[in-house]
């Protein structure tokens, strides 16, 4: 089981200038339930507070009230149990790719084999079993973020949280990691939360997309993708969903 | 995927390439080095100069030589070495602490920036009266100036290289289980690690300098230091740039033999810092 719960959250930020200091309010009483198992997907326009969600949930910013939890348990902080997948990768670049997949397992206290085993599973889960050695600078964008992809999971966490993680590729490379997602996926059948702008993605991928708009920022739609996997891009249903989440992203709140 | 001959010529010729590089840059560097020594003894030999004032090259080289049979040399320069490493030891690792701190802890930072910033603005040879004082004329009094030095540099290097740690990378450390030290020892530290490197670089050739003056100041037994002091008093000239040349020369070694490995095995192979031709 991981149910990840979010309740009636507040999150504002002071934004200080010359003469004085204003607070926005990015969220209020802000509620979500994703079930156990459930991909969900954020979407909305640049600015709304799609990636302040993410950081809440994991734990890197605080709320201002309110309460997350994952299972019942708080959140306080960052923990083993919320694995994240960055926009910009931030993979450690002193590190191989074996290594920074080991990152976590290190944390976790695991020995030398245990950890070479679970590194091995995820090399080969990410499709980079043969580029263990190679440090992240010789790896082009698709491929540092399947080891950003295999890093998060190889911790076993509870969510995966992902912030745009293809955001930073190129047309043709994001479509390849969509696709090697959505099999990764159906293998490691994790709670997602997943953040992008891109609704395309968001109907391929999700069970269920949620559309953020305004200021405080509410789910002014929240839809399930009611289609079967693999999904077809080009299917009229798609086409339908897609047009649906355009016109809640573009409304002005 | 290339063959394993394919990839043993590509490192071959890798290897090749690297090795021409550094004869060319050893071969450019010396041309004006042999220029200069040539003007000077010929210019010795026409008497230009006072042999006193300006021994004859080869003379400074016979001097050279002479230390050596003496056994003085080599027990200077390890005399001169072992400060040098004792002092950056401690030096860097209290350095490197409190600059981690500084650089991820504001209440640290707030707490230790004027003080780093007012003991900068004081020359660490400016407090030679005050250690002489409290040590006498003994090792410790050189020790304490060069640990101090040390400590000084690589804090300020290691504080702007942690603060400038995208902050991420740092997200990601945390929530991949680094809290803590083990935040300081997994993440901060490689990530710093480009800048740290250049405070190492800063460090080391202060410190050599004020070992050298140190030496000369307290006068104690042995150290290259020392033996310029002793040379002066002597007026042995030849003996005075005999010194000087092999501090000079032994201070570009510890660039070549540890500080460049050192950049080579950690940044440059994990790309952190640009390797220019
Ligand atoms: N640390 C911060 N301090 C002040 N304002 C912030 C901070 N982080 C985000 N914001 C503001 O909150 C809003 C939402 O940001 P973000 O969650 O990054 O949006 P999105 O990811 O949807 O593009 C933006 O207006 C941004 O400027
Ligand atoms: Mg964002």
């Amino acid at each position: 089981m991981a149910r990840l719960t979010l309740s009636r959250i507040d999150k504002s930020f002071v934004v200080a200038n010359l003469r004085r200091e204003q607070r926005f309010h990015i969220f209020q009483n802000f509620s979500i339930d994703i079930a156990d198992r459930q991909f969900v997907s954020v979407v909305g326009p640049s600015g709304c507070g799609k990636s302040t969600l993410l950081n809440l949930v994991a734990g890197i910013e605080a709320c201002t009230a309110g309460s997350i939890a994952v299972d019942g348990e708080p959140v306080r902080g960052p923990g083993l149990d919320r694995g994240i997948v960055f926009q910009q990768f931030a993979l450690f670049p002193w590190l191989t790719a074996r290594d920074n997949i080991e990152f976590g397992l290190r944390s976790k206290g695991l020995g030398a084999a245990e950890r070479r085993r679970i590194s091995d599973e995820h090399l080969a889960l990410v499709g980079l079993g043969d580029f263990a050695d190679y440090f992240p600078n010789r790896l082009s964008g698709g491929m540092k973020q399947r080891v950003g992809i295999g890093r998060a999971l190889a911790i076993d966490p509870k969510v995966l949280l992902m912030d745009e993680p293809f955001g930073a590729l190129d047309a043709l490379t994001r479509e390849t990691m969509q696709n090697t997602l959505a099999e990764i996926w159906e293998r490691r059948h994790k709670t997602v939360l997943f953040i992008t702008h891109d609704i395309r993605e968001a109907v391929f991928l999700s069970d269920r997309v949620v559309v953020l708009n305004g200021r405080p920022a509410r789910a002014v739609l929240d839809v399930a993708i009611d289609l079967p996997r693999p999904r077809d891009r080009h299917g009229e249903a798609f086409g339908k969903y897609e047009d649906l989440l355009q016109d809640a992203v573009r409304e002005v709140h | 995927m290339p063959g394993a001959a394919g990839s043993q010529s590509v490192f071959a010729g890798m290897a090749r390439r690297a090795g021409a590089r550094f004869a060319r840059n050893w071969i450019y560097g010396l041309v004006p080095v042999v220029v200069i020594l040539g003007a000077w003894e010929i210019a010795s030999a026409m008497g230009a100069f006072s042999p006193l004032l300006f021994p004859a090259p080869h003379r400074i080289f016979a001097a050279l030589w002479q230390m050596w049979l003496e056994g003085s040399l080599i027990a200077d320069i390890l005399g001169t070495l072992r400060r040098l490493v004792i002092g950056v030891a401690f030096g860097s690792v209290v350095g490197i602490a409190l600059g981690a701190l500084m650089g991820y802890v504001g209440a640290w930072e707030r707490m230790l920036s004027p003080m780093v910033n007012f003991f900068l603005a004081i020359p660490g040879t400016a407090l030679f009266p005050v250690t002489m004082m409290w040590f006498g004329l003994n090792e410790m009094a050189i020790l304490f100036i060069i640990v101090f030095e040390v400590a000084l540099t690589t804090i300020v290097s290691t504080w702007t290289g942690v603060k400038s740690i995208d902050p991420m990378t740092i997200n990601a450390g945390r929530s991949l289980g680094a809290e803590g030290i083990a935040l300081f020892w997994r993440v901060l530290i490689p990530a710093a690690l480009p800048s740290i490197i250049g405070g190492l670089r800063i460090a080391f050739s202060r410190a050599w300098r004020i070992i050298i003056v140190a030496e000369m100041l307290v006068a104690i037994g042995h150290g290259l230091g020392y033996r310029l002091f002793w040379a002066r008093e002597m007026f042995m000239s030849d003996r005075l740039y005999a010194g000087l040349l092999i501090v000079g020369v032994v201070g570009i070694l510890i660039e070549r033999v540890f500080l460049r490995p050192l950049e080579k095995l950690t940044v440059q192979r994990w790309g952190t810092v640009r390797e220019l031709d």
